[in-house]
């Protein structure tokens, strides 16, 4: 379980962030919302750790995570990246397995099992096709599931992830979004995702939080969270807001419909 | 399958850079063959009964192996460091020199010449300053308490200017009937000064610097990464980063204070060996310590036989290197 008390952030005298408070059990997903520019992955960094909060701390399972060693902070939690491109091309394989270089010695290199473990990792989200692939000839979705392969190979049980299904067509949008949430509940993760979509919230997330304005911000059931009023004061639009039934699944769609 | 693959091709890397150094051992203005060269090493290894009267001897034993020794040092140092600092600064144009160390061993040595040391004492000199232009280029890399890989970068073009100038005032006041003549010299780069005490001064430097990068080369791969997320596989960025550069530092700084300034082996060799064995540095350090050295040895044997006098190799190096380059670049439009 992964919890923010508290937190306090700000950027040369700036507030960001002002006591912010949220928590994802396992077997959860948190989707954090907002407009651009309102510090979205800054708070990722603050909840990892990455940037300082100061005042307020982030707890792993009640412990505050300034007093959990770096090492074993990273074995349990994982992080991808915005998927930006490579100046040097690396294997598919290569890049997964470079999610165990600080389980190993330093001078180690990877071997067998190694290898074979980042295969499985691929495997169990579907792209071990990519494996000999070098990550700079790949599309977009395809890099984004190669960096969330690396990032299950330590077996963590907290996965972030920062605008996954940005820049992604429908199809890889889904195929990302599906994979999150089944990883969620196979591996009993609780995994903390940056979006621009309030209908992927809705489809995939159990809570949601709403950065409203500096220092504003609503948590709580993303249903709850993603509805016009809030949306309105976020986003600064007028939004349209329903479900339609079809397989006896429902779907959200959000419309907006003017700037305010 | 790929196992017998990768065997054989580790033992030509290993096999090829001895072969070169051995056909250049034979090569020069006194000519030796491979089996005359052979015999004496032989001799020279297991009998200590070498007659140092004889000009064969003499030329092999004082002259060439220690310049290629010197070669085989300064080529795998300047590939290896090129090939490391590449990858921590991720960008395809860094050289060994990026952060100054060149301008700064550089300045050292002109500075040693105008005080009229001897060889040793303007390695010493060069090595000194070397280190310490990318100490000062480290140190002022760090604005608002942070130190970023582009800040480091900004930093060292700022030192390698600053040295730069400092070399031009030197040469500007120097005597133009001698002085100047010999600090032109050997700023141009030469092999020509390998003797053993040299040797023994620098080899140390490079082989640990090299030792280490070479056993960092996986862990080099996340170094390339962006720092956030190098720093979210669990790396301690700040110190691996610090361990490659002093590293390369050493090796590059050594290598100047005995050969001078050799451009372009470690732009080119590293992106020889990138269009070989792809980027990854587990198969790029190895492969650049071996082709460095064969680029390196085959230079200097150029360099020393190709005319009447001899040539600095510094030039040869750009001449063949930087078309070299341009064709590497247009084969692959800079993807590498």
């Amino acid at each position: 379980m992964l919890e923010v008390k508290n937190g306090s952030f700000s950027f040369r005298d700036k507030k960001i962030h002002e006591d912010i408070s949220f928590s994802v059990e396992s077997s959860e997903v948190l989707a954090i919302l907002g407009p651009n520019g309102i510090g979205k992955t800054t708070l990722l960094k603050c909840i990892m750790g990455l940037l300082p909060w100061q005042s307020g701390a982030s707890y792993l399972d009640g412990k505050n995570i300034k007093d959990i060693a770096t090492k074993a902070f990273w074995s349990q939690v994982s992080y991808v990246p915005q998927a930006k491109s490579l100046t040097f091309s690396m294997k598919a394989l290569d890049m997964v397995v470079l999610g165990l270089v600080s389980k190993k010695s330093s001078f180690a290199m990877p071997n067998k099992e190694d290898f074979e473990l980042a295969y499985q990792c691929m495997q169990k989200i579907g792209v071990e096709h990519l494996a000999d692939k070098s990550c700079t000839n790949m599309s977009g979705g395809e890099f984004q599931m190669v960096l969330i392969a690396r990032a299950m190979i330590n077996k963590p049980s907290v996965l972030i992830l920062d605008e996954p299904e940005t820049g992604l067509d429908f199809r890889n949008q889904l195929i990302v979004l599906n994979t999150i949430h089944k990883l969620a509940h196979e591996e009993k993760l609780s995994v903390i995702l940056n979006t621009h979509y309030p209908t992927h919230a809705l489809q995939i997330a159990d809570k949601s939080l709403m950065l409203l304005s500096p220092g504003h911000y609503k948590f709580g059931k993303s249903k709850e969270v993603i509805e016009p009023e809030l949306m309105k004061s976020a986003y600064k639009v007028e939004v349209l807001m329903d479900s339609v039934n079809s397989k006896d699944c429902s779907y959200h769609y959000i419309i907006p419909t003017a700037t305010v | 399958m790929k196992s017998i693959k990768s065997v054989l091709l580790t033992l030509a890397l290993i096999a090829l850079p001895v072969l070169i150094a051995i056909v250049s051992l034979g090569c020069g203005r006194y000519e030796m063959s491979m089996i005359d060269t052979l015999s004496l090493i032989y001799q020279g290894l297991f009998n200590s009964g070498l007659n140092f009267d004889n000009t064969e001897v003499t030329v092999l034993f004082n002259l060439r192996i220690p310049r290629v020794i010197l070669a085989a040092l300064a080529g795998a140092g300047l590939a290896v460091s090129g090939a490391s600092f590449q990858s921590l600064f991720t960008n395809p144009l860094a050289t060994p020199d990026t952060l100054g160390v060149a301008s700064g061993a550089s300045f050292g040595a002109v500075l040693a010449i105008m005080l009229g040391f001897d060889l040793i004492g303007i390695q010493i000199l060069a090595f000194i300053f070397g280190l310490l232009a990318v100490g000062l280029a480290y140190q002022v890399g760090m604005f608002q308490g942070k130190r970023s890989i582009i800040s480091i970068i900004l930093a060292g073009i700022v030192i390698s200017a600053l040295f730069g100038a400092l070399i031009s005032l030197l040469k500007y006041l120097a005597d133009p009937q001698d002085v100047l003549p010999s600090i032109t010299y050997w700023l141009m780069g030469s092999l020509s000064r390998a003797s053993y005490p040299y040797l023994a001064i620098g080899a140390p430097f490079v082989i640990l610097g090299v030792l280490t990068i070479f056993l960092m080369r996986w862990k080099l791969n996340a170094l390339s990464l962006d720092e956030d997320e190098a720093l979210s596989l669990g790396i301690n960025v700040k110190r691996s980063r610090a361990i490659i550069i002093v590293a390369s530092t050493f090796v590059t700084a050594s290598c100047v204070s005995m050969c001078g300034q050799i451009g372009w082996v470690g732009l080119v060799v590293p992106h020889i060996a990138r269009m070989v064995f792809g980027s990854d540095n587990r198969y790029v350090v190895p492969t650049s310590i071996s082709f460095g050295i064969i680029f390196m040895i085959v230079m200097d044997t150029l360099s020393r036989s190709l005319g009447p006098a001899e040539l600095p190799v510094s030039i040869l190096t750009a001449l063949i290197g930087a078309p070299l380059f341009i064709i590497l670049i247009k084969k692959t439009g800079g993807n590498w």
